[in-house]
């Protein structure tokens, strides 16, 4: 080419290949973490189990709320995921009773027992836990699907 | 650290506790002070901080100590108090936990052994499972024909002859399940077994019921037995007034006491033989009048479609089935209406004319008894959460989360299905 014998290729006006892009698209990047800036902004969360051995009161579950500025860390055994509501609302109280503050925004998957199960119509319907969160002002994060790494700080605790 | 430990898996909620206290204690990468600092504003303290799982002389309140009692149990670290200042500990001997501020730690030493853990498993598990032991007995004994039939062959007739055989000498060796097995093909074989049963059922109570029972309390006083029949009408009598069931009143004018009687039953065992006297006292019901002593009889049972069909629930979901009876059910109701009965033959005090029984609760013979131990029931269950079904008045349900129970009421006999391993009242 340097030397003339080819004609040079112009780059610039080649189109977007879609068969390549269906071929060879990876994961999307992840975009730098946001990091709260005082207690109780943002809450992660997450539920762990079932284990095979149920704990020593029949607990197989146990349910994690961490903070993300301060990441201290609240952990509940709880015999069902079903609970895991009544668990968040005595947390709620007694934290925000303690700290003068409230729950900014709350972090977790899109597991059942947040965001509500999947139904027939191939639409997840809001269940309990996410209208609760609606009824007291706390706005809900949830990971996209498929990528529990959005969710890291809550999945860390399991050790 | 449950690995590290010699403890059971089963304190996995402790270890995890344990672990979330600690990292809400020590810096984290993530944020510039301690987690704890920044939520509660001052520094931990790590002194009170010690080996998960190491073992330890903890010393539990215990207000009833005596002198020479020992201080201290032996006993294994596995966490914090929550809301005081204090640890909690793992009694192995006893498998309890219990919380306390006084205790030696002995962190020092090696306790890291695997083996221990199993001894742990293996002890829990035994116990469940006797049974299999038999069959496994029997496994092997049966297991040796087909080496004889290996070494000569025969033809198929010959096979059943040479098991047959075999199963003879077996017999003594095999003590429980042997003969039990036996005897349920010779009568496969020969006879019905629905004829046996009936057989067995018709002799009982025309052997052993007609014979001795007194009908009348004069032939329970001439009985020969009629020491213990005397006694069982003491202990009725003595039951009826614990339970309060009724309050001796003089008799109001122009009312009309009704009857009450003696009744006598053995109890007899599954053999035959006799269990227990019994004596009841009934309320003669026939005397009541409309309008006056009751209202309402009707009462609810159970259909059998609704029984079967909890039945086939337990079936297909392997439910635990528990059934229950309640005694002296009907003792249980209150009665709304005012009721006089005259006082029970041979148990009288005060003068007999006057003094009659005022009935509180209701008692065996009347004709609202049934009614009102249903109603009674009926109460207390849903005040324990129960509801009831919305097509037979008698199944009650209670959800909670993915746990249930049913429950079936047949008069006094209640059927509990539950898919939680035990079921407690």
């Amino acid at each position: 080419m340097s030397n003339g014998i080819l004609e040079s290729i112009d780059f610039t006006n080649f189109d977007v290949c879609v068969e390549c892009i269906k071929g060879k698209q990876t994961k999307a990047k992840r975009l730098g973490a946001y990091r709260a800036s005082d207690v109780l902004e943002l809450i992660h969360t997450d539920i762990c189990g079932p284990f095979p051995t149920p704990s020593w009161n029949g607990q197989q579950y146990f349910i994690s709320f961490i903070d993300d500025y301060s990441r201290y860390a609240y952990l509940f055994l709880i015999h069902e995921k079903s609970q895991s509501l009544d668990v968040f609302k005595s947390f709620k109280v007694e934290v925000e009773n303690q700290l003068n503050k409230r729950i900014k925004s709350v972090r977790s998957d899109r597991g059942g027992e947040y965001y509500g199960r999947y139904d027939g119509s191939g639409e997840q319907r809001p269940g309990p836990f996410a209208k609760y969160l609606e009824e007291c002002g706390i706005v809900p994060q949830y990971t996209m699907l498929g990528s529990p790494s959005m969710n890291g700080v809550a999945e860390m605790i399991r050790i | 650290m449950i690995c590290h430990s010699t403890l059971p898996e089963s304190l996995w909620g402790e270890a995890l506790k344990t672990t979330t206290y600690i990292l809400n204690r020590v810096p984290t990468k993530a944020a510039t002070k301690t987690p704890y600092e920044l939520w509660i504003g001052r520094k931990p303290s790590l002194k009170h901080f010690h080996v998960w799982g190491c073992p330890a002389e903890a010393r539990p309140y215990k207000p009833n100590e005596k002198k020479l009692d020992s201080r201290t149990v032996s006993s294994y670290f596995i966490g914090y108090s929550e809301r005081s200042r204090g640890y909690k500990f793992y009694d192995p001997i006893l498998k309890t936990i219990f919380e306390t501020e006084t205790a030696t730690f002995f962190e020092d030493i090696e306790f890291g052994g695997k083996n221990q853990i199993r001894k742990f498993v293996l002890e829990e598990e035994s116990v469940i499972i006797p049974e299999p032991i038999q069959t496994i007995t029997f496994d092997e004994v049966s297991s040796e024909p087909p080496q004889n039939i290996a070494d000569e062959p025969h033809t198929q007739d010959d096979l059943v002859v040479h098991e047959e055989q075999t199963q003879d000498p077996q017999q003594p060796m095999l003590h429980e399940p042997a003969p039990l097995r036996r005897s349920m093909r010779e009568r496969r074989s020969a006879i019905s077994d629905d004829y046996v049963v009936f057989l067995q059922e018709n002799k009982d109570p025309n052997n052993g019921v007609m014979e001795d029972d007194p009908i009348t309390i004069h032939q329970a006083i001439q009985n020969p037995n009629s020491e213990k029949w005397i006694e069982a009408m003491r202990e009725e009598y003595k039951s009826m007034q614990d339970n309060k069931v009724w309050e001796l009143v003089p008799l109001p004018e122009g009312v009309k006491p009704i009857g009450c009687k003696w009744l006598f039953k053995t109890k007899r065992d599954s053999n035959g033989n006799v269990e227990r006297y019994k004596a009841r006292l009934v309320a003669k019901g026939f005397t009541q009048k409309e309008g006056i002593d009751f209202k309402e009889t009707f009462s609810l049972v159970s259909s059998k479609d609704s029984f079967r069909t909890i039945m086939a629930l337990v079936a297909n979901y392997d439910l635990e089935l528990h059934q229950m009876d309640v005694k002296t059910a009907f003792l249980n109701g209150d009665i709304d209406e005012t009721i006089y009965m005259v006082q029970p033959t041979n148990f009288v005090s005060g003068d007999p004319k006057n003094m009659v029984c005022k009935l509180t609760k209701s008692i065996y013979g009347l004709k609202q008894a049934s009614r009102q131990w249903y109603h009674k029931f009926h109460q207390v269950i849903l005040s324990f959460g129960f509801e009831m079904n919305l097509v037979d008045d008698c199944v009650y349900h209670k959800f909670k989360g993915s746990k249930f129970i049913f429950l079936i009421l047949y008069v006094d006999d209640i059927l509990l299905a539950t898919n939680r391993h035990i079921a407690r009242n």
